[in-house]
């Protein structure tokens, strides 16, 4: 009789831990990405390249009220962010509603690689480091 | 009567397309906190399948949502927006929701889901629309990857509704801090309605011969065109193209030669102007590379390496059928590495087929 409990327990266990990995299987952690993120690297099939000396103190500031501030050589630019975590992509709007989604590839504490949803730099993986 | 049976079963079976039942995964996303949950969603399409692509092995099917879609949206939101006593109700009409498929490179398949929600709140026992959205989301694949095109599908589905109701929810927050009574957005600038419905373009295999005519040469010209159809007015088609020409008898008197001809492999893009449907102006540049075969007076036979570079430009008329005729016109300048003519212009006529 204890033993079929154990087993029962057992299984609702395994199922338990099943149901919650199938929920948040792909789910990325949205508070990883409240970080300033610094331009660190291109890649392009597996081969890095280093910025340009314009780009070299390019960043994104993703921050938690959902407002973005990003340089890109020499130029500021604000907007909103929304995390779209089925697509597995950012969401960026600009002041001037223009947006831009940027799929990303790998998140951690430290690294961000993102690949940009523009025709011309599809191929390339943008790597950023949370420190400098 | 009973063989008559079977021939029109047999023929119904091979005329519809088998059906594939998907069920959308329970993937959470954020809410900002918002206190709403669905409370209905209506499905308001005349055609309650999703559309026909090809399934993971290959073959056409009708893809519908598991058990259907006003139930699998419902379950896809309850995750992400529990029902709470104190949370707003919202409800949803789908006004369309579909996925397709197309060849969007010679290589490449692209698969959409597109989707048009409207979103209600009640107020004074009555719907009011506060929110208005349609929005589709794309995925390329190669295009031997037959899997992982029907399994994107589903994940298109999901990211599609998440951007609708992500966009909701900021555009709802927005305004419940501003006060205001109703809300109003429109992710598209067009107006929405079933007909903007955002169609993937359609992928033409065209093979064509074209006769060419010039003041030294004559000769013929077979081509392969890949080409998907965009809504871009610019296209890139894909094209490969083997060339056979010779010099005319009365252009090789007083040069020493009996016979030239030529064998000519090309391979590249040229650009089309979508001028009206089925209607393109061409431009292109081509680098063919081949074989000059020379025949001198005294019967000596010589065999050259040939490269060129040469420019187009015409008009091609595609019908939009899935079968076809292909009429085009090209005039055309060449320079090449040729021992006996370096340059030449003309005009080349074709026919071809799509299919």
């Amino acid at each position: 009789m204890e033993y079929k409990i154990k087993m029962a327990f057992a299984l609702i266990g395994i199922g338990l831990i099943f149901f919650i990995n199938t929920i948040n299987a792909q789910k990325i952690d949205k508070t990883n990405l409240f970080e300033i993120w610094h331009l660190n690297s291109y890649k392009i099939k597996s081969k890095e390249y280093s910025p340009s000396k314009k780009e070299k103190n390019d960043y994104i500031h993703f921050k938690e009220d959902g407002t973005f501030v990003s340089k890109s050589e020499n130029t500021i630019e604000t907007g909103t962010w929304i995390l779209n975590n089925n697509g597995g992509y950012i969401l960026m709007i600009d002041d001037n509603n223009e947006t831009i989604k940027a799929y990303i590839v790998s998140l951690s504490f430290e690294n961000l690689i993102l690949r940009f949803d523009v025709a011309e730099i599809k191929e390339v993986e943008v790597v950023y480091n949370s420190h400098l | 009567m009973k063989y008559k049976c079977t021939i029109l079963l047999l023929v119904i079976s091979f005329t519809t397309f088998a059906q594939e039942r998907i069920r959308l995964n329970t993937v959470l996303f954020e809410t900002d906190n918002i206190s709403i949950y669905v409370k209905d969603i209506r499905d308001e399409r005349k055609e309650k399948s999703l559309g026909n692509v090809d399934n993971s092995s290959g073959k056409q099917s009708t893809v519908i949502l598991n058990p259907n879609a006003s139930k699998a949206i419902q379950e896809f939101m309850d995750v992400s927006f529990p029902f709470s006593k104190e949370a707003t109700p919202i409800y949803i009409k789908i006004k369309a929701l579909e996925i397709q498929q197309s060849q969007s490179a010679i290589n490449t398949v692209t698969t959409r889901a597109y989707a048009h929600l409207i979103f209600f709140e009640k107020k004074e026992n009555s719907l009011k629309e506060i929110f208005n959205i349609n929005h589709y989301e794309d995925q390329i694949f190669d295009i031997s990857n037959t899997s992982g095109i029907f399994e994107s599908h589903e994940k298109n589905i999901r990211a599609t509704l998440e951007y609708c109701m992500q966009l909701f929810v900021k555009n709802y927050k927005e305004n419940k801090t501003s006060e205001k009574d109703t809300l109003e957005f429109r992710a598209s600038k067009e107006p929405i309605s079933l007909a903007t419905v955002p169609k993937l373009g359609k992928w033409f295999d065209i093979l064509t011969y074209k006769q060419l005519f010039s003041k030294n040469r004559e000769g013929y010209n077979i081509s392969y065109i890949g080409f998907s159809d965009s809504e871009d007015r610019f296209i890139l088609p894909f094209v490969l193209s083997y060339s056979t020409y010779k010099i005319k008898p009365e252009s090789l008197r007083n040069k020493g030669y009996k016979s030239v001809d030529y064998f000519a492999l090309g391979a590249g893009f040229d650009g089309y102007f979508k001028m009206f449907p089925g209607v393109y102006v061409g431009l292109g540049i081509g680098v063919p590379i081949g074989v000059e075969v020379t025949r001198n007076t005294e019967n000596r036979k010589r065999t050259n390496f040939l490269i060129g570079i040469n420019a187009k430009q015409g008009i091609k008329l595609i019908p939009f059928k899935d079968f076809g005729i292909v009429i085009g016109a090209n005039i055309f300048q060449q320079v090449q590495t040729s021992k006996v003519y370096k340059t030449d212009f003309g005009f080349e006529l074709e026919l071809g087929v799509n299919f």
